[in-house]
């Protein structure tokens, strides 16, 4: 017989073992060589975390009692394993692309990210998980007793509540050392990963060997174990009923929906590949659990006392043979059954509780505070901790509070059962995509309350909120809500009856809450990305969201911590072509990426929140409401994104037909132009060369002539030269060459300056100037030469053009804030409206022009000068004489800021 | 429903593959074929938990184990039989699966 100290020695070097196992998984992890450790066998390894101390220890106990019934447990999760394909391939896939951290995070992302839909699923997990860790440490500490006994049988009592809280406290240690490493929930946790495959591999072949050891060291072979059949199992023969597929289905669902499970499967899922190889180890492992559990509880039934706990047949066999070794190997299996379910556990329900329920809380506590670096994430790590500790807390005190009563046994299948209640949300997220928040909660909320009325609370057998009087005619005594038989409708098998009540109303449910309601935007778009996660033609839709870098750059600290930040930043950076030191710009996609890392960490739920509170106009375009909606849609957005590029074509052309005609509208004024200058340079041209052949070939011409036509020949050269001079002049002023000398004048002088130069012209016509009283104190700073020119331009012209027999030309002024304003009049017939509008085009000849000596360049070249100048010329119309303005800035450099076109206003020191 | 879908699919698939045939080149003959090829053995991934649940979870369990010469050890037979069958039907269609899935096909069929 084995004594007590020497198991206990064992089981501490087993389980020093496993931990040094799962250091250096994470030191390998860390170096990058994981090799075996990241292999597809350790996945399917990992996946056997469900196979619990419930179902090492019990499965030959259900088979003892039921016969076949306990394969239900493992042909459920078989089904869902080999069809892969249908569900657990598109849960990795979301898992890994959506950066889900738990069941609850799964269906709060897919319902709009909703933090209620995660509080409540965390709440059932808790309250459904609980038991379930508390049974583990029940059968840990049953297991204990059975060596104990042996030694001193009065002992018992308190030492096994004693082994389970040391048990408890080791594994709250080894939790919180291996499960709490990285924040990211999301990251695979390497040392427990490895250390559950190693339990995995020890409690298999525990089972195995007693299970040979059975078949051909207790008895002669599988004849001799069949000729021992006791005729209480051979009654159970008949294995198809309602509550054989009852557990088959509640089975299949609890591998998906259980909170391990759905850790081990889908959050520390790191290749989707290693689910083809799953599909059918995983199948082959729980075959080999369960190949020898007939046999040993048909010998176990054989050769114990009569009496003797069936639950104990792996263990007892044994040592009634007086096998230690084999008697230690079928502990240690039993031993790591519990404990691998108990740490995945309570890494999945921390990750929920500290995720969904302890960050929501202190946001919303702590809204008003300022936020410092790695806030969230040192919350956040804490919290797990504390909370992996209090989960395991929990369930010691559970398992001491209901110790003895009996009511663990069945812990099992209620567990089963209270986490199907998410089945329905989650089989309706994944492929129904009218299935709304409202509806899950309805379902989840209404399956979850039945649950606990017709098969949690009955579980303690009268010892919580139900008394016995209550659980047999109903509370109140009213018979129709009796917990096994609500309406009076009577189904035999209570389990039966509560999953039939509970999944029904719950399915109904949600079925009728999504129909009645409408889902919010956020929820039809993460419907679109969860349903048609394969759909390679659908492209990440992103929210239109505004914020700052910085601002996401310290929400990033907060949760991720520098070094993740900085990288994420930097590279986010590299893929925008930035320059190293600058932060990325927060364009939608990157703020979507973000929160995907967000979510890896902190939930979706949390992240959206906590993004949310920074970023604003959270809307989803037009484009994306398509994109979300069905595949005609997806045609038309096809569609409308075609017709989008040929607008723009159009614009596009249009921009560029416009741009066509402006040049050959300026090509036109260039030819024209062109044409003009040569007639006005041929005109003289042509008589300077007529006399110039006269001189040559006339021979009897007098001296009177020669000098003649000598002098017509000098006039027109000198007219040449004014006229050539004058387009040099007006292409300078044109292209903004000129230098202006601008010193500050009395307008007097610079009149007088004009006026001595038309003096012959105004003579000849008997012209006269006026000048307004305001204009002879008028000072200018500007260029005097330059406006001369203008004075004596519009002088000539008003003395030529006007019509005037006797010519008076008037000028006045009027002083503003930042301009001067000189009004000239003249006395004239005025300018009719149609030369109005070519007074200023270059080599304009008005129709009633009669006079010669301007080649039309007088006007445009006047209105180049002023706006050289800073200011306008401008015809303002007639009265009756035409009315011309010369509009100047006071200070040409202050003038600046003023609406007078400046732009082309050359600098000075040009 | 999504099955019914998929089944019609691939009808879809074959025929237009069929009709192809004729104009396409050997090589791309041959990627057809392996794409129909493809195409099966992901229907039939999807078909195997079907059988497996009418064989294990439907009234037919009844024919095999409900009769009385059967006993216990029959039941158990027939249902660890059929376990072992499914498993070994899922190995060859994962393994044959990994064989189709070569680098320059895409390994993520659509859905």
């Amino acid at each position: 017989m084995l004594s007590f100290n020497l198991l206990l020695t064992v089981c501490l070097i087993y389980v020093t073992g496993l931990f040094f196992v799962a250091f250096m998984a994470e030191r390998r992890a860390k170096a990058g060589k994981l090799g075996f450790f990241s292999s597809p066998l350790t996945y399917t390894l990992s996946i056997s975390v469900y196979c619990t101390a419930w179902t090492y220890y019990g499965a030959v106990g259900s088979a003892a009692r039921n016969g076949l019934e306990f394969v239900t447990i493992y042909l459920g999760p078989t089904l869902v394993f080999i069809g892969w394909w249908w569900i657990l391939r598109k849960l990795v896939r979301i898992g890994n692309t959506q950066r889900i951290t738990s069941i609850a995070d799964l269906i709060s992302a897919r319902y709009g990210k909703s933090t209620t839909l995660a509080v409540i699923i965390t709440i059932l997990a808790v309250i459904g998980s609980t038991p379930y860790i508390a049974l583990q440490l029940q059968s840990l500490t049953l297991s204990f007793s059975v060596f104990a006994q042996g030694v001193d049988g009065a002992a018992t009592t308190s030492s096994t509540s004693l082994t389970a809280l040391w048990a408890a406290i080791g594994l709250a240690v080894f939790t919180i050392f291996f499960g709490t490493r990285n924040l990211d929930a999301n990251e695979r946790h390497h040392g427990v990963v490895i250390a559950i495959a190693l339990e995995a591999i020890v409690k298999l072949v525990a089972l195995l060997a007693v299970g040979i050891f059975v078949v051909w060291g207790v008895a002669e072979g599988p004849a001799d174990i069949l000729s021992r059949i006791q005729p209480e199992i051979m009654q159970t023969q008949d294995i198809f009923g309602p509550r054989w597929v009852t557990l088959i289905f509640l089975s299949a669902t609890a591998v998906i929906c259980l909170p391990r499970m759905f850790q081990v499967v889908v959050v520390e899922n790191s290749d989707e590949k290693h689910l083809s190889t799953a599909s059918w180890a995983f199948p082959l492992y729980l075959f080999l659990m369960s190949l020898f559990v007939m046999p040993i509880a048909i010998a176990g039934l054989d050769i114990l006392p009569a009496g003797s706990n069936p639950d104990l047949f792996v263990l007892t066999i044994p040592i009634a043979e007086n096998q230690d070794a084999l008697a230690m190997l079928a502990f240690l299996g039993g031993f790591s059954s519990a404990t691998s379910m108990v740490i995945v556990a309570a890494i999945a329900l921390s990750t929920m509780v500290s995720n969904h329920i302890v960050l929501p809380l202190w946001l919303w506590l702590t809204l008003r505070r300022s936020p410092t670096s790695e806030d969230v994430r040192t919350l956040l790590l804490r919290s797990r901790r504390i909370s992996i500790a209090a989960i395991l807390g929990l369930g010691y005190f559970y398992y001491q509070f209901t110790s003895g009563t009996g009511g663990l046994a069945s812990i099992g299948l209620i567990a089963f059962l209270g986490v199907a209640q998410i089945l329905p949300a989650l089989i309706g997220g994944l492929f129904w995509e009218s299935s709304t928040r409202k509806g899950a909660i309805y379902g989840i909320v209404s399956g979850f309350i039945l649950w606990a009325y017709t098969l949690f609370l009955p579980s303690f057998e009268g010892g919580f909120i139900f008394s016995a009087e209550a659980l047999e005619f109903g509370p109140f005594g009213i018979s129709m809500l009796r917990p096994d038989a609500l309406l009076n409708i009577s189904i035999e098998d209570p389990l039966v009856h509560a999953v039939v009540w509970s999944l029904g109303v719950n399915t109904a449910l949600f079925i009728f809450g999504s129909l009645t309601t409408q889902p919010r935007l956020i929820e039809r778009l993460q419907a679109g990305q969860f349903i048609h996660i394969f759909d390679r033609a659908t492209p990440n839709r992103t929210l239109t969201r505004q914020t700052t870098s910085e601002e996401l750059h310290i929400l990033s600290q907060r949760i991720l911590g520098h070094e993740a930040t900085q990288r994420m930043f930097t590279e986010a950076a590299k893929s925008q072509w930035k320059q190293k030191p600058a932060l990325p710009d927060p364009t939608n996609t990157f703020i979507a990426e973000l929160e995907r890392e967000f979510a890896g960490s902190v939930g979706a739920a949390t992240a959206h929140a906590m993004i949310g509170q920074i970023a604003s106009g959270e809307a989803i375009s037009v484009e994306d409401l398509i994109a979300v909606a069905d595949e005609t849609a997806q045609i038309m957005e096809y569609s409308a994104r075609l017709k989008t590029q040929s607008t723009e074509m159009e614009k596009t052309a249009e921009q560029l037909r416009l741009a066509n005609s402006k040049l050959r509208e300026l090509g036109e004024q260039k030819d024209a132009f062109l044409s003009q200058v040569s007639h006005e340079l041929r005109t003289p041209m042509t008589s300077i060369r007529a006399f110039a052949e006269i001189l040559r070939d006339e021979d009897n011409i007098d001296q009177d002539q020669i000098s003649r036509f000598s002098s017509i020949i000098h006039d027109e050269s000198i007219r040449l030269t004014y006229l050539l001079d004058e387009i040099l002049d007006l292409s300078f002023l044109e292209h903004g060459k000129v230098q202006l000398k601008v010193t500050k004048t009395k307008f007097s002088q610079i009149i007088e300056r004009a006026m001595n130069a038309t003096q012959t012209l105004r003579q000849q016509s008997g012209a006269k100037v006026e000048l307004s009283k305001s204009i002879e104190t008028l000072s200018l700073e500007t260029d005097a030469d330059r406006l001369s020119q203008v004075l004596i331009n519009l002088i000539s012209n008003a003395i030529k053009h006007s019509g005037s027999q006797s010519p008076v030309i008037k000028f006045s002024c009027k002083r503003f804030e930042h301009t001067t304003k000189i009004e000239v009049t003249d006395n004239g017939l005025g300018i009719s409206a149609e030369n109005a509008e070519i007074i200023f085009q270059k080599f304009a000849k008005l129709s009633s022009e009669q006079g010669a000596g301007s080649a039309g360049l007088g006007l445009p070249i006047s209105r180049e000068i002023v706006r050289n100048l800073g200011g306008k010329l401008l015809y303002v119309g007639n009265n009756p004489g035409a009315v011309f303005d010369i509009i100047l800035p006071n200070i040409i450099a202050a003038s600046m800021d003023s609406s007078l076109d400046l732009t082309r206003l050359p600098s000075k020191t040009d | 429903m999504t099955q019914q879908n998929d089944i019609g699919n691939v009808i879809e698939d074959q025929n237009s593959i069929s009709e192809n045939q004729k104009i396409h080149s050997e090589s791309t003959l041959a990627s057809d074929l392996s794409f129909t090829k493809r195409r099966k053995l992901l229907d039939l991934t999807a078909l195997l938990p079907i059988a497996g649940v009418l064989l294990l979870v439907t009234p037919f369990v009844s024919i095999f184990t409900g009769g009385d010469e059967t006993g216990v050890a029959g039941s158990a037979i027939y249902i660890f039989g059929v376990w072992a069958i499914l498993i070994a039907c899922a190995f060859v269609l994962a393994r044959l699966l990994a064989k189709q899935t070569s680098p320059d096909i895409d390994p993520e069929p659509e859905d």
